[in-house]
């Protein structure tokens, strides 16, 4: 058992040193030649064939999904809106690259993940020229969400949704990326791997390390959970 | 393992992602130990408010926004640069671009004005030049006397005339310079006829000397050879307007087969038929002042017998003899040599080039005043 719990250990500490970079646009090298059904597939060949009208389903059908990964990702619902925004345009460029090798979806939120991880970059190196510290979780838009419980319970709710939100912000962008991926949006490891392009072992070990530092964020902020 | 290890081991331990034995040796633990079943709980209810975060809508007219924006984008790239270059899948600066077209515009203006040139490229020739106004009326320099070539050039084709670097870009005299009386025969002028009309405008004295020697009625020729004399002494051609000349090189180049019509085209030195027609009879008109013209035509005959020329006809006029020479091909240059020495001969240079055919000389052989 504790040779079991030795090579557990090293396969995570393993996977971990080996994570790269994501591509501007998800290659998904690992999955091969294999096409995966995907539903998307008849809207994503009318789009190749120029028919841009196609393309608009597309965007009506993920435009939600791609802004919460955007938003929990930067914290800040307009600066997503543009992030997203500029996704779709990157995506509907590289469509013609885009081979099957994933479901649409997987590709898309990779795209997405990918202008925000630049945006991010850009903006810490802004406020670090302008001199103001950034944890990622200031700009959070507190009138974003539902004000329609009674004002108490909605109150004490929006206040646990903002700490979450702020603790989401304290997470290194690698283990965000996961645990929104995996907890919020309820991607499969397998999806998760494919969009960020990732051995599933570093996905579980990022997806670990990730909630356990949720988890004591949260605990230091507001306390015992239980 | 103590709680720190079993803490880390709690998301795995929540996936059921450990080993049964594993799982049972955490499951111990956290029965006995109070704040690692706690942080368990914690990690539970975390995961908990993770999932039951509550989405964000998409601002109103999100969709429409976005397809827009790509509407757009589809808009340009079914533009005409677009079908032209995008399949291609090149990215060709501008800068390369536009240096092609410059490229491109140079060649073809060069090669215009070049075609546009070679007529004033064949002007024979010096061109005389009265630049410091204080010669005026000054014996020298004596610009009117034009080059040796004047005379023959009227009868060579301007194709064939050597090409001279001082020739090439020179401007035509100006009108100021034909109103001093200067003539040059290698430009139209328009007031020619003016300066060849007896009351004539002044001439510089040495050239008024000269004239008024050719048109003596002491000199015994006939008007019409005193015409001619008088004409081809000053380097007189008859009036060939630009237009003329650039007609007949025209011709000379369409008289050529095609392929060599193109050669000539591309070659800047000396045309092939250029070549060709020096080599054919040239003829050329001088003067010879002798102190006794008898002595000076014994003396010319000496010379055809050395040069292998032949006299083809001698005219006795009260003023002179006028002899017709024609020499062989490869004795112009040994001819005109002797004739130097017979006396002064006008023009007083010898033509270059030297005609390499056969040359026919028309002289005018005069008593020394």
């Amino acid at each position: 058992m504790l040779e079991l719990s030795r090579s557990t250990r090293r396969r995570f500490s393993y996977n971990g040193g080996g994570e790269t970079a994501l591509p501007e646009i998800p290659d998904l090298g690992e999955a091969g030649e294999r096409i995966v059904e995907d539903e998307d597939a008849g809207f994503v060949t009318r789009c190749r064939q120029g028919e841009t009208e196609a393309f608009s389903a597309l965007v009506r059908k993920y435009q939600k999904k791609m802004l919460n990964v955007a938003f929990r990702m930067i914290g800040d619902y307009e600066e997503a809106c543009d992030v997203v925004q500029e996704a779709f345009l990157s995506c509907y460029r590289a469509i013609g690259k885009f081979r099957g090798e994933a479901r649409f979806s997987t590709w898309l939120c990779g795209i997405v993940l990918n202008r925000t991880r630049t945006f991010l970059k850009q903006k810490a190196a802004r406020r670090q020229r302008e001199g103001i510290s950034f944890d990622g979780s200031e700009n959070l838009k507190t009138e974003l969400f539902s004000l329609d419980e009674s004002a108490e319970e909605g109150l004490e709710k929006q206040e646990l949704e903002n700490s979450v939100q702020n603790c989401l912000g304290t997470l290194d962008n690698d283990q965000r990326e996961v645990v929104i991926l995996r907890d919020i949006q309820g991607f499969s490891y397998e999806a998760i791997g494919l969009t960020l392009k990732l051995p599933l072992g570093t996905v579980r070990s990022r997806l670990f390390r990730g909630r356990v530092a949720l988890k004591d964020c949260l605990v230091k902020k507001i306390g015992p959970l239980r | 393992m103590n709680c720190q290890e079993i803490q880390n081991r709690l998301p795995a331990f929540l996936e059921d992602m450990l080993s049964p034995e594993e799982k049972i040796l955490i499951e111990k633990h956290l029965f006995s130990c109070a704040v690692c079943s706690g942080s368990l709980e914690d990690l539970k209810k975390t995961k908990a408010l993770l999932t039951n975060l509550k989405d964000v809508e998409p601002p109103p007219f999100f969709e429409q926004r976005i397809m827009t924006r790509i509407r757009e984008e589809a808009g340009r790239e079914k533009g005409l640069w677009h079908r032209l270059f995008l399949p291609l899948n090149i990215k060709v600066p501008i800068q390369v671009l536009a240096t092609v077209l410059i490229a491109v515009l140079a060649f073809y203006v060069y090669q215009k004005n070049e075609s546009e040139m070679k007529p004033l490229e064949s002007f024979p020739g010096p061109i005389p030049r009265y630049e410091n106004d204080n010669n005026k009326g000054q014996p020298s320099p004596p610009p009117i006397v034009s080059s040796p070539m004047d005379a023959p050039a009227q009868r060579v084709p301007e194709s064939s005339l050597p090409e001279s670097g001082q020739q090439r870009f020179t401007p035509a005299p100006s009108p100021d310079y034909f109103g001093k009386g200067i003539q040059s025969g290698d430009y139209p002028r328009p007031n020619q006829e003016k300066i060849l009309s007896p009351p004539g405008p002044p001439l510089p004295p040495a050239l008024a000397d000269r004239e008024k020697e050719m048109t003596s009625p002491g000199t015994g020729f006939s008007s019409k050879d005193q015409g001619r004399f008088q004409k081809q002494e000053f380097g007189q051609k008859e009036e060939r307007p630009l237009l003329e000349l650039k007609e007949k090189e025209k011709k000379d180049v369409a008289a050529l087969p095609a392929d060599e019509s193109r050669k000539s085209k591309s070659q800047p030195a000396r045309p092939k038929s250029a070549v060709a027609v020096l080599k054919m009879a040239v003829e050329m008109d001088l003067t010879v002042q002798v102190g006794e013209v008898n002595t000076g035509i014994r003396e010319i005959e000496e010379i055809l017998g050395r040069t292998g020329a032949r006299m083809t006809e001698r005219q006795h006029h009260p003023g002179g003899e006028f002899l017709r020479i024609e020499i062989p091909a490869g004795k112009t240059a040994l001819f005109l040599d002797r004739l130097e020495s017979v006396g002064r001969m006008t023009p007083d240079k010898k033509p270059f080039p030297i005609p390499e055919g056969p040359a026919t000389v028309n002289i005018k052989i005069i008593k020394r005043p």
